[in-house]
């Protein structure tokens, strides 16, 4: 990995301070978005400039927002040039224009967006979730940039399901924690959980690593394959994956 | 021929094949797969498709976008049976038959798309026609050279998703390293980290540059302008 070194001072904003939510697009099938953000005390002048950039692996669009002093908002935030899919991750800058080029005095990045009816507490998910047609599929991980749980739009009660079932929590969720783990252990032979705080990567190692009763991370292949079943029983258990499952299907049942 | 997509069975049968080339068992690809029921399905648009050769990947991308233009952008992005089909179609475009008249396919993913982030723009077909998408004409330098193969400048550009989204950037390697005669990259251009100025060397640069500078609002001169004198050899050929 490249180390980058960041030796004029620029400002890391927390991602706390942001918050982008997808909407509707006003034309088309596609989004828009919504950003409410909070830049106060943070000593950027007034005169500096704020632009929102959205991204993923496929594309990219750039919206301004006047100035750190006086917001103005662009006249359309329609993501047209932006694919849905994989979902989009959003930069907030704030740049010094004074000068021929502009000069970066601070950065939000890979801020996760709130779905149209999120609630706010879901912000900076590790497993944002996106509905979308998956033909006879009911689920899919997508890993193509971050992980994305995909869920089938044509599933009546999928969404109440996943959040709230006993079903999704006994049985999609353990296999999507091993299938993340597994990408980043043995695909992108990622294994450092401290390397960088904004990393998924090294978030869901953090919250692997958080999880009762898992040990540290291993040398070797063979003994890492072991350290995800662990961390997918810690999981189970810790979420009482048999219990809702059981009682889900004493539900159905009766 | 009709433009198709390879379902499960005709990509596990691509596939295959591809590994019959890989270890010498067979020294052909079977195309009957195309226009077989059993191994694919249509598209939602009728699309003919001839046989055609292309002279560079620039070319290749263009007519890539064009052949497509019918097709909603859903159809077309993360479709794996789609690109492969085109793969198999374009075979002697993308895998030529070498004078021992062996082939050498490489890794699977130059021919049956990976869409994760690391692999998505190796595919032979989908990684020039995403660049010409993005980018079109200014794609030159990086879609120089033959279909069968991606130059240095392309693979160390293609793969990062912060500098090949930047059309500044793009713009910046045609300043550096297109010789303005024969249109291809100049000489010493892809070479090593260790030559000055060189693609590798780009890359590094603008990564820190980016610590520093809004590099997205820049055109290409200003990025050329902004760079170290280690440049000047490329800035000045």
């Amino acid at each position: 990995m490249i180390r980058r070194l960041n030796y004029t001072g620029r400002r890391k904003i927390s991602r706390a301070r942001v918050t982008v939510r997808l909407i509707p697009a006003k034309r088309g099938d596609g989004y828009a978005f919504h950003v409410d953000y909070d830049l106060k005390g943070l000593r950027f002048p007034d005169t500096a400039r704020v632009y929102v950039e959205a991204y993923n692996v496929a594309s990219y669009m750039r919206f301004s927002f006047g100035t750190v002093g006086e917001r103005h908002d662009p006249r359309t935030t329609d993501l047209r040039d932006v694919t849905p899919r994989p979902l989009p991750r959003f930069r907030l800058k704030v740049v010094d224009e004074q000068d021929r080029l502009g000069l970066l005095l601070g950065v939000a990045d890979k801020i996760v967006p709130l779905r149209p009816e999120e609630e706010l507490s879901h912000k900076q998910s590790l497993l944002p979730v996106e509905f979308c047609d998956l033909g006879d599929r009911v689920w899919r991980l997508d890993l193509t940039d971050s992980p994305v749980l995909e869920l089938n739009n044509r599933v009546e009660g999928i969404a109440d399901a996943a959040r709230v079932g006993g079903s999704f929590v006994g049985l999609v969720f353990p296999e999507v924690v091993r299938g993340v783990l597994s990408h980043i252990l043995f695909v992108l032979r990622e294994d450092d959980p401290t390397a960088d705080d904004s990393e998924w990567t090294s978030q869901w190692l953090r919250y692997a690593l958080a999880l009762p009763d898992v040990g540290a991370l291993p040398e070797q292949d063979a003994d890492r394959e072991e350290w995800i079943d662990q961390a997918v029983h810690a999981f189970c258990r810790a979420r009482q994956a048999r219990e809702k499952l059981e009682t889900t299907l004493r539900k159905e049942s009766q | 021929m009709l433009l198709r997509s390879l379902n499960h069975n005709g990509v596990a049968r691509f596939r295959s094949a591809l590994g019959k080339l890989r270890d010498g068992t067979s020294v052909e690809v079977s195309t009957d797969l195309l226009e077989d029921n059993a191994h694919t399905e249509a598209v939602s648009a009728e699309i003919n498709v001839e046989p055609r050769s292309f002279v560079s990947r620039l070319e290749l991308g263009e007519y890539l976008n064009g052949l497509l233009s019918a097709l909603p952008i859903e159809e077309i992005d993360r479709n794996r049976g789609l690109w492969s089909w085109l793969s198999l179609w374009l075979f002697d475009v993308v895998c030529p038959r070498r004078a021992d008249g062996s082939r050498k396919p490489g890794r699977d993913y130059r021919h049956i798309p990976d869409f994760g982030y690391r692999h998505r723009h190796r595919h032979l077909l989908f990684g020039p026609y995403e660049l010409f998408r993005r980018h079109g004409a200014r794609s030159i330098v990086l879609l120089a050279g033959a279909p069968s193969s991606e130059s240095g400048l392309y693979h160390e550009i293609a793969g990062r998703q912060e500098l090949v989204s930047n059309p500044g950037v793009i713009d910046a390697t045609v300043r550096l390293y297109m010789d303005r005669k024969t249109g291809a990259p100049k000489k010493g251009a892809q070479g090593s980290a260790t030559v000055p100025g060189g693609v590798r060397r780009l890359v590094h640069v603008l990564q820190q540059l980016d610590l520093t500078f809004d590099i997205h609002a820049m055109t290409g001169r200003q990025i050329v302008d902004l760079l170290p004198d280690e440049f000047d050899v490329w800035r000045k050929r």
